[in-house]
């Protein structure tokens, strides 16, 4: 698997850039001698050049020292609320598939149900309520990405359930929750893994639009989607305030697509999802 | 037909559930959205009045049902800031996203399904290199990159087409390609690997042992039958669209649902900020059951 993992040119180069990028958002203070709150009203709106990375904004803030710190908060928003997701719906995936049908009519219904929502106006409604904090990202990105992770993981247990080994395994009395432990989700993991990373991209989209709306987070905290909002008004005048952010959450996502695309070839040739 | 009717019933099933998650997430935390949408300045009697007429004096469950029996009858509420009836204002709002959402699906269809068919053609070849490379940047990019990006170019840089949109039909091209962008890619992939599954059939055989050439067959046989999973799509599409609805119409002003939605939580208008989520819902489900039905057209095997 490591070795066919090597081979796809494509998986490599797209862990290399997520690995750079990540490298560059965690040791951004290092990278940047200026604070992304500072403003200097003197050095307004400079284009990029070799004191200034990318340019300062409108109130001279650096915009490269912006935008390492708003990657942060996108890797942040892409690892943890994707990971929730993915276990959450692997969980419900798995006692549709596995503990009879009524669990599975429940929780297949609930999936409907945040499915039958836009994704966006879910989350907006949830930031009516909790505000434009982590928490309210959180739970949204939860909200929007579950219901589909376990219905694909309920499909993908319901083939691994018909293997022969596990039917043995059942004849011969083991419990159910060993079975999982020990032989359903291992042959999950593959599927599992492939989920999250196709999973992640949605998230970073989601949180940046949501930014760019102006409905999650506030000045003075940085986001990539907030730094396009405040330079649309200069979009003709100084294209590149809303370029910088923009690129960088599309280099992400591509990425982090182009790995998952990699990765469902390397670890799951069969499926298609 | 009676699959059908199970599937209807499933939906309105579902319906329920979402009236609910929405009911639910919308007065999770407490606090009288009455004495918020007055602030604190008013005497009480004017906060009580209001407190009364909007029904949060009632228990909770029979809020619920009396919103419930509301909005079977199509009254969503009044909106606390436009001070009118919720209904009335998602009504005059739906038309713009209805036109804006037709624009970009038939860009992301025509486009997506385009690309698909050449990449799908020429597999493993260069134009399918150079194609998937575009769909996947297609998928990429965020909503309002897209729509920023076509606004330089094509209004500042070129000044071939208006800003905003106007009214008029040049006016839409702008934000029906940005909100189609996405789909297009999605579209393409998926048409791509459908496809070329059909490579192998052998209906394809037949056709070709009648007389077709290989690319007639696959085009006129072929992509008849790769269109099912692609138009299961669609109705999935439905759903992303009008959440980068939200995204489109905000950045080219048009009043249509997402800017109405974005208008209720900037104004912190409860009432119409649920019957906005709740219209879209319902819009989404009617799109999956429309999306079944055709495709039970398609293929008579998904007849049940």
């Amino acid at each position: 698997m490591a070795k066919s993992f090597f081979h796809n040119k494509v998986a490599v180069i797209s862990v290399a850039i997520i690995v750079i990028i990540a490298l560059m958002a965690i040791f951004a203070p290092f990278l940047t001698p200026y604070d992304v709150a500072r403003q200097d009203l003197l050095s307004r709106l400079k284009a990029p050049g070799t004191e200034h990375l990318l340019g300062t904004d409108e109130l001279g803030r650096d915009v490269f020292a912006r935008m390492l710190y708003g990657t942060r908060v996108s890797l942040l928003i892409a690892v943890i609320p994707t990971a929730l997701a993915v276990v959450l719906g692997m969980i419900m995936g798995i006692i549709s598939a596995y503990y009879g049908k009524i669990a599975d009519m429940i929780i297949m219904w609930l999936a409907d149900v945040t499915l039958a929502f836009p994704g966006m106006l879910l989350a907006m409604a949830i930031m009516y309520t909790f505000g434009g904090s982590f928490i309210s990202v959180l739970i949204s990105i939860i909200m929007m990405e579950w219901g589909s992770i376990a219905r694909i993981v309920r499909s993908v247990t319901m083939t691994i359930v018909e293997n022969e080994y596990i039917q043995a395994a059942r004849t011969m009395g083991v419990r159910k929750i060993v079975i999982v432990v020990k032989h359903i989700l291992p042959n999950l993991v593959p599927t599992l893994i492939v989920l999250f990373t196709l999973n992640v991209p949605s998230s970073i989209l989601s949180e940046s639009a949501l930014s760019f709306l102006g409905i999650r987070i506030q000045p003075p905290d940085v986001s990539l989607g907030l730094m396009v909002n405040q330079s649309k008004a200069l979009l003709f005048q100084k294209p590149w305030l809303a370029l910088a952010p923009s690129a960088m959450i599309m280099i992400l996502v591509l990425a982090f697509n182009y790995l998952g695309d990699a990765l469902r070839d390397i670890l799951d040739p069969k499926t298609k999802y | 037909m009676s699959g059908f009717l199970r599937r209807c019933v499933g939906v309105l099933l579902v319906l329920l559930g979402v009236m609910a998650l929405i009911f639910i997430v919308l007065r999770i935390v407490p606090g009288n959205p009455a004495a918020v949408l007055l602030n604190e300045h008013v005497n009480k009697e004017t906060i009580e009045r209001l407190t009364a007429s909007m029904n949060l004096d009632k228990s909770i469950p029979e809020q619920f049902l009396l919103y419930l029996s509301g909005a079977i009858r199509g009254d969503l509420g009044q909106s606390y800031y436009m001070k009118q009836p919720v209904l009335k204002l998602v009504l005059t709002a739906f038309p713009y996203t209805v036109k804006l959402t037709v624009f970009a699906a038939a860009f992301a269809w025509i486009f997506g399904i385009g690309v698909g068919v050449i990449s799908a053609i020429h597999h493993d070849r260069l134009p399918d290199y150079l194609f998937r490379g575009v769909s996947l940047l297609g998928v990429s990019v965020p909503v309002f990159m897209v729509a920023l990006f076509l606004q330089y170019l094509f209004y500042f840089k070129l000044s071939l087409l208006p800003l905003g949109y106007d009214g008029s039909a040049a006016s839409m091209i702008l934000p029906a390609i940005a909100l189609g962008w996405n789909s297009a890619g999605s579209v393409a992939r998926l048409t791509r690997s459908s496809l070329m599954e059909q490579f192998n059939e052998p209906y394809l055989d037949t056709a070709r042992a009648k007389g077709l050439t290989a690319r007639q067959a696959i085009l006129t046989h072929g992509l008849k039958n790769a269109m099912v999973p692609v138009i299961t799509m669609l109705a999935l599409q439905l759903s992303s669209m009008l959440s980068g609805a939200v995204i489109t119409e905000s950045v080219f002003s048009i009043a249509g649902l997402g800017k109405l939605a974005l208008t209720a939580v900037q104004t912190r208008d409860m009432p119409l900020l649920q019957g906005t989520v709740l219209f879209s819902a319902f819009i989404i489900s009617l799109g999956n059951i429309i999306s079944d039905l055709i495709n039970s057209i398609l293929d008579p095997r998904l007849r049940v």
